[in-house]
């Protein structure tokens, strides 16, 4: 076993007992080199070391600061300071897409949680909440990849647009389903609460030219009802419409004809989801 | 004169936030989010020197508020220094690991200017907090040229002391010695004027 590895056991006891040759290097005659240990916590203060300097701070600050009342006094000074230099730099609005981000990922802990702490919560509730939030992360990650996208493309409408589709899904008593294909990767994501849908997706490809994507909420009884037509805009799906999907069963996203008629899907399936708990061998997720 | 009663309300506000935040409340984080909001992305833009290393930068930092807020110890100083610290480390790592986005050369040599820089139109700042970002300005300013240089290659450039001599073409032990100084001047300067 390396003696040096950070669980084992270090033979002797205080640092003065031990045979410590890195701390050597800062002694003089005998004495330590204060000159030499306010240098390293200067820096290490400041996060500039590196290699056998940030070693040798480390080790200043486990085996000589609890015995140096100096130097411990030192060391918080440099620390105060240098959370003091980071009021040196000018403060910036940070992006719009920065708080629903977070939002998303955070969101997986309900607002009124019944108990006191969440390092106290119930195993089963950390694991209904960890659900949660891996849908919530997905979530996340293709608001933040089609963030990047719009960026890049300069189109503040659609961030607009991905604005209040974040807005709505990001709501407490929004409800986010994923809607999942069997002919692409690319995954679809629906919000609902109130009279409001939501739908987003990022990297999905146009429809056939002449169709259109039709999104639908059906019933179990197999009566479904037209919501909107769309197609995607660069890849990127940010839409939001007055419709109240509480009394819906399942989501259903089909290519047709641009035109044709709307009375029932006809046209080939591309994404769906149940809206409903997902039973034994389901296709949709809930994520709420 | 440091507004003294305005700061401590202001890490009593923090701290009250900081025991919500404990208890899983997400409106007290959000709270947290609008006070150290813009400090925190304007700190990580300034190391970082790209708006989406400085988005990643910050949103690390708040998640990982969020996720173990006990990391921050009350009696170890402020809220406000905890988290900020939080975020420079994050943003010079982040930095380390992304030097091919940035030219060192460059960012060494043009260092964001201190004097006469207001902050952003639409960022509203704790008065305390302003008055402070004046009082570390003007003490950053009135360091002597060289030792001003290695804080800034260090702090806000993300340098460690052997890259800053070596950028600089002097010996590292010269770089030690300026950061030493400097670093005093700014205690003696800031802690006066902190009382």
């Amino acid at each position: 076993m390396n003696e040096h590895e950070p669980d084992s056991p270090r033979p002797g006891g205080a640092w003065w007992e031990r045979d410590e040759p890195a701390l050597d290097a800062l002694r003089s005659n005998g004495q330590f080199d204060h000159q030499r240990i306010d240098e390293l916590l200067a820096a290490h203060a400041l996060h500039a070391l590196d290699g056998d300097d940030l070693r040798l701070a480390e080790l200043v600050l486990t085996e000589h600061l609890p015995t140096c009342d100096r130097c411990r006094e030192t060391a918080d000074g440099f620390r105060a300071i240098t959370a003091d230099l980071a009021l040196g730099s000018r403060p910036h609005a940070p992006p719009e897409m920065l708080l629903p981000r977070l939002r998303m990922q955070t969101l997986a802990v309900p607002v009124d949680a019944p108990t006191p702490s969440h390092r106290t919560r119930s195993r089963r509730a950390v694991g209904s909440w960890l659900s949660a939030a891996a849908a919530l992360v997905l979530i996340g990650l293709v608001l933040w990849n089609a963030f990047l996208h719009v960026r890049l493309g300069q189109l503040s409408g659609r961030q607009q647009d991905i604005a209040r589709v974040t807005n709505l899904i990001s709501q407490p008593d929004a409800k986010r389903v994923r809607l999942d294909s069997i002919h692409t990767r690319t995954h679809v994501l629906f919000g609902y609460r109130e009279a409001e849908v939501a739908l987003f997706g990022s990297d999905v490809e146009p429809p056939a030219k002449g169709d259109v994507y039709r999104l639908w909420l059906g019933r179990d009884n197999g009566h479904f009802d037209h919501v909107a037509d769309f197609v995607p805009n660069e890849g990127v799906v940010a839409l939001v419409f007055g419709f109240d999907a509480h009394e819906y069963d399942r989501i259903l996203i089909t290519q047709e004809p641009a035109g044709s008629p709307t009375i029932r899907p006809t046209g080939d399936q591309k994404w769906s989801a149940l809206l409903r708990p997902t039973p034994p061998g389901g296709t949709g997720r809930q994520s709420d | 004169m440091c507004p003294v009663g305005e700061r401590e309300e202001l890490d009593r506000l923090d701290l009250a936030l900081h025991d919500r935040l404990l208890a899983g409340d997400p409106l007290a984080f959000e709270e947290l989010y609008k006070r150290y909001a813009p400090g925190a992305y304007g700190l990580a833009l300034r190391v970082t020197g790209h708006e989406l290393l400085a988005q990643e930068v910050a949103h690390d930092a708040f998640l990982a508020l969020w996720r173990a807020p006990e990391a921050f110890d009350p009696s170890r100083g402020p809220f406000r220094s905890f988290f900020l610290s939080l975020v420079h480390h994050r943003a010079v790592d982040t930095v380390r690991r992304e030097q091919r986005l940035r030219t060192r050369t460059d960012r060494a040599a043009n260092l964001e200017p201190f004097a006469g820089e207001d902050i952003a139109e639409d960022v509203v700042e704790e008065a305390w907090i302003a008055h402070r970002r004046t009082e570390v300005r003007k003490a950053l300013t009135e360091l002597p040229e060289e030792q001003r240089r290695v804080v800034e290659m260090a702090y806000f450039g993300g340098m460690t002391q052997a890259a800053i001599a070596d950028e600089l073409h002097i010996p590292l032990g010269t770089v030690k010695t300026r950061t030493l100084a400097a670093m005093q001047k700014l205690r003696r300067f800031l802690e006066t004027n902190d009382r």
